[in-house]
């Protein structure tokens, strides 16, 4: 494999797909890593192999997905399926793993397009068998057509969970009731952005549709729900939460919860890129300018990873970074990419008209990480929400300073589920935003790695 | 103006346990920290304990201070996270073996019987994992690991109920002597006076010392550690390999640690270092090499911490040559961890103008 490349993706979603097509349409020679063992990402994951049936009942936010993968298939690109990236480095440098081997490459430009995750928010009893994100039973089925035998309790907020709503009880899935915690103000503060929203009707009736299924298909649909826990001995057997400020309790075997996506910034942050804080939707995103290019010129953000925008914008995203790319590498005059760039923005402007009322709309419930003390805040090294307020009592500051002293984000998952819950602890604590907190600090390897790997990677020549 | 009798620039480890001994003697101290504790070396070091292989010129401070840490409970409350699991060193060749030996015999005509010399057979009863070539090895039995963050938080409990007064996000700007006082000013303003300064600065030693015109042989250096995911108990001791850069134990969760003095990228302008894959790499050879039983293992977090690495390897823990008063304790070269409760006690008795209980001849500035 050549050492040194024009581009190298990392992702091989919409952004990823449509910045491959785009880059390697003006020659440019492309490189696309990607996790998953086929191109798609989570939104289009799997979607080569998908059956009518499953196209069908996944309807056309799936199924549109199928001409960006063929059209990326027939051009050919350089792409690695199955492949992890685990480092990248300032100067375009990457490491990544495919098949137990890793290999160190390098990009002259570099496009982060690892998109979204669901928002990790612990909750008593978050860590029991049965309890999942909504989000992960929609992306299993997407890739091994496993469904859910049993009835399941879905909770939270936000237009995914609607969406994988949609898919489950199209796949007949029996849904006990759906536990809604989109806190009642949400709407009339959404309302000033409806007539920007009404730009976009298509969009809004998406919606406006999915809820009168929801509602047309009979499922309890519990609104105000503003806790929730689940209880079980070794798994999942019950499902407490507070409604209109009364308690129930469901029995159950499986609780999907989905609190909202935020963007992946590991790789991000593990370069030390600045990034800003989301007061609404309560994330960090990088900061880029239109292009997706950061403050460093090799680095570019395409994509959910950028700021969450959905899966259209993302492949407009993923455009403009090549666009940029292509015109550094002297691969695309400036003055026809002068002409390419408004039709892109123009087109991205269309498709974001409706989010300030849809963020607005789902933005999350204040109380969201206002944990009991015993819940266990780090999964891996099991610190409890308790511990870490101790730690505050006793005049820890930052969430670094807590990881050395808890070992809370010191596992495998290098704080993946618990950082944003210690920031939002410490900042509750403090009466800050979190965004004067330093977050948790990201190394290589960003993903777990075999040490007989790590012995054995393949290095650029010139790797010191 | 903020007056106070010892001012102390750093509270990392060094800089706590002195201000800790010094407000314990009733001195009025304020302890100077440019960021917040807890950042760098102090709290992020591999958590070595160990008398062993130590330099000669450091055994006595390192003997009396391991005289200091089972005792920790009663001196800062908090036992720090020590377990004194032993600390060998392998000899992996009849060469390393004899270099051991010879080592033993002189540290022994010191006066110090704390290293004992082992053959193969015993190597092998206490690191059965150890699969490399063996021609024995040395062992410290009461030496051992501790928490370091765990360790740096008591010190700086201690400190503050013992009075001192900490001043976090305090980077110091300006050092000035007249009149017998030193003024300390801060960049963002703040200003202190005290008729006695401490540097213990750590990896920024030189450039306080050199706020005044001290110059110190010292380099700011990032070593890096790696850390496995959870394996079943394999290993009690911290272990060595003579000749080899590793270092490696299994702490309490189950997770290996895995050290040696690789080095990572550093940033001074922006005090943050960068793993370096070829480093890691080079770590992870030299141990599944030594260690088959790693070959299982998963690599799930490296960091790295900013060091002041003196000339030498040795500590400065002097007065300056230039103006009385002025006292630089820094330089630890990457291990004063096990030494600092009682390199706090000798400076805190410096900067007070006591003799210190142990002679600090070997680590004076004219030394360079």
């Amino acid at each position: 494999m050549a050492p040194v490349r024009d581009v190298i993706i990392i992702g091989a979603g919409p952004a990823g797909l449509s910045a491959a097509i785009c880059a390697s349409g003006f020659g440019l020679d492309v490189l696309v890593l990607d996790e998953q063992p086929t191109p798609g990402g989570q939104l289009y994951r799997n979607i080569e192999r998908a059956g009518r049936d499953t196209l069908q009942t996944l309807g056309p936010d799936y199924s549109e997905g199928l001409n960006l993968v063929q059209e990326f298939r027939a051009r050919g690109v350089d792409y690695r399926g199955g492949a992890t990236v685990w480092n990248a480095e300032t100067d375009g440098t990457v490491c990544f793993s495919e098949a137990g081997q890793s290999t160190q490459i390098r990009g002259k430009y570099i496009i982060i397009a690892i998109g979204a995750t669901e928002r990790p928010v612990p909750f008593n009893g978050w860590n029991l068998p049965g309890v999942f994100g909504a989000g992960a039973i929609d992306a299993n089925f997407k890739s091994s057509g496993t469904i859910p035998g049993s009835p399941v309790v879905l909770c939270g907020s936000g237009p995914l969970l609607l969406l994988v709503i949609g898919h489950l009880a199209g796949l007949g899935v029996e849904i006990s009731t759906v536990l809604d915690t989109t806190p009642r103000g949400n709407l009339l503060a959404a309302l000033p952005f409806l007539p920007r929203a009404l730009r976009r009707t298509d969009y809004l009736l998406k919606g406006v549709r999915m809820l009168a299924n929801l509602k047309r298909s009979g499922i309890t649909h519990t609104k105000n729900v503003t806790e929730y826990a689940a209880h079980g001995s070794d798994c999942l057997e019950r499902i407490s939460y507070t409604a209109n400020g009364r308690s129930h309790e469901i029995g159950s075997d499986l609780f999907l919860v989905h609190e909202g996506i935020i963007p992946r910034c590991d790789f991000t942050q593990l370069l030390g890129l600045k990034h800003l804080w989301d007061p609404v939707q309560r994330f960090w995103y990088p900061k880029t300018n239109q292009f997706g290019a950061t403050a460093n010129e090799v680095i570019y953000v395409a994509g959910d990873g950028a700021y969450v925008h959905g899966g259209i914008p993302a492949t407009l995203k993923g455009r403009l970074a090549a666009l940029d790319i292509a015109e550094k590498c002297q691969a695309l005059p400036p003055d026809e990419k002068a002409k390419m760039i408004p039709q892109t923005e123009k087109k991205l402007a269309a498709e974001l008209a409706p989010r300030p009322f849809v963020d607005a709309m789902y933005k999350p419930r204040t109380n969201l990480y206002q944990t009991a003390d015993q819940t266990m805040i780090c999964r891996c090294e099991e610190v409890s929400a308790g511990e870490i307020r101790q730690t505050i009592a006793e005049g820890c500051r930052e969430p670094n300073e807590i990881k050395a002293l808890t070992r809370c984000g010191m596992g495998s998952c290098q704080g993946r589920m618990c950082g944003s819950a210690l920031s939002e602890i410490v900042a509750e604590a403090l009466q800050l935003e979190p965004e004067v907190l330093q977050p948790l600090t990201i190394r290589a390897p960003v993903r777990n790695l075999s040490l007989v790997e790590l012995s054995e990677v393949a290095l650029l020549e010139n790797s010191d | 103006m903020n007056h106070h009798d010892v001012i102390i620039i750093g509270s990392g480890l060094m800089g706590a346990a002195t201000a800790l001994f010094l407000a314990r003697d009733g001195k009025k101290v304020a302890l100077l920290e440019k960021e917040r504790a807890a950042m760098h070396a102090s709290a992020v070091n591999a958590g070595g304990v160990r008398r062993i292989n130590r330099a000669f010129e450091e055994i006595p401070i390192s003997v009396a201070a391991s005289e200091m840490w089972p005792r920790l409970l009663k001196i800062v409350g908090d036992d720090c996270g020590f377990h004194p699991v032993g600390q060998v060193r392998i000899a992996p060749g009849e060469k390393e073996f004899g270099q051991l030996a010879g080592r033993v015999a002189k540290v022994e005509s010191l006066g110090f019987y704390h290293e004992e010399l082992i053959d193969a057979k015993e190597v092998k009863r206490l690191v059965p994992a150890y699969m490399g070539s063996c021609n024995g090895g040395i062992v410290a039995r009461s030496d051992g690991h501790a928490l370091p963050a765990k360790t740096l938080k008591a010190f700086i409990r201690a400190a503050l109920a013992a009075g001192v007064e900490l001043h976090t996000q305090c980077r110091v700007s300006h050092l000035s002597y007249r009149n017998k006082f030193f003024a300390v000013k801060a960049a963002d303003g703040r200003q202190f006076e005290a008729e006695a300064v401490v540097n213990c600065a750590g990896a920024w030693g030189k450039n306080i010392a050199a706020l005044i015109g001290d110059a110190l042989p010292l380099e700011p250096v990032a070593l890096t550690m790696m850390v496995t995911g959870r394996m079943e108990r394999f290993l009690t001791p911290v272990v060595g390999i003579h000749g080899h850069k590793l270092s490696f134990k299994q702490v309490k969760n189950g997770s290996v640690v895995i050290g040696g003095g690789h080095k990572a990228t550093l940033d001074m302008q922006t005090e943050k270092t960068i793993i370096r894959v070829a480093e890691i790499r080079k770590s992870s050879e030299t141990v599944r090499q030594h260690f088959p039983i790693m070959k299982k293992s998963t690599i799930v977090r490296c960091w790295a911490g900013i060091e002041g690495i003196a000339k030498d390897g040795l500590p400065i823990i002097d007065e300056s040559p230039k103006i009385s008063g002025l006292f630089h304790v820094c330089g630890f070269s990457a291990h004063g961890f096990q030494l600092s409760p009682m390199v706090g006690r000798l400076a805190a008795s410096i900067a007070q103008g006591k003799k210190p209980e142990l002679s600090l001849e070997a680590f004076s500035m004219n030394r360079f």
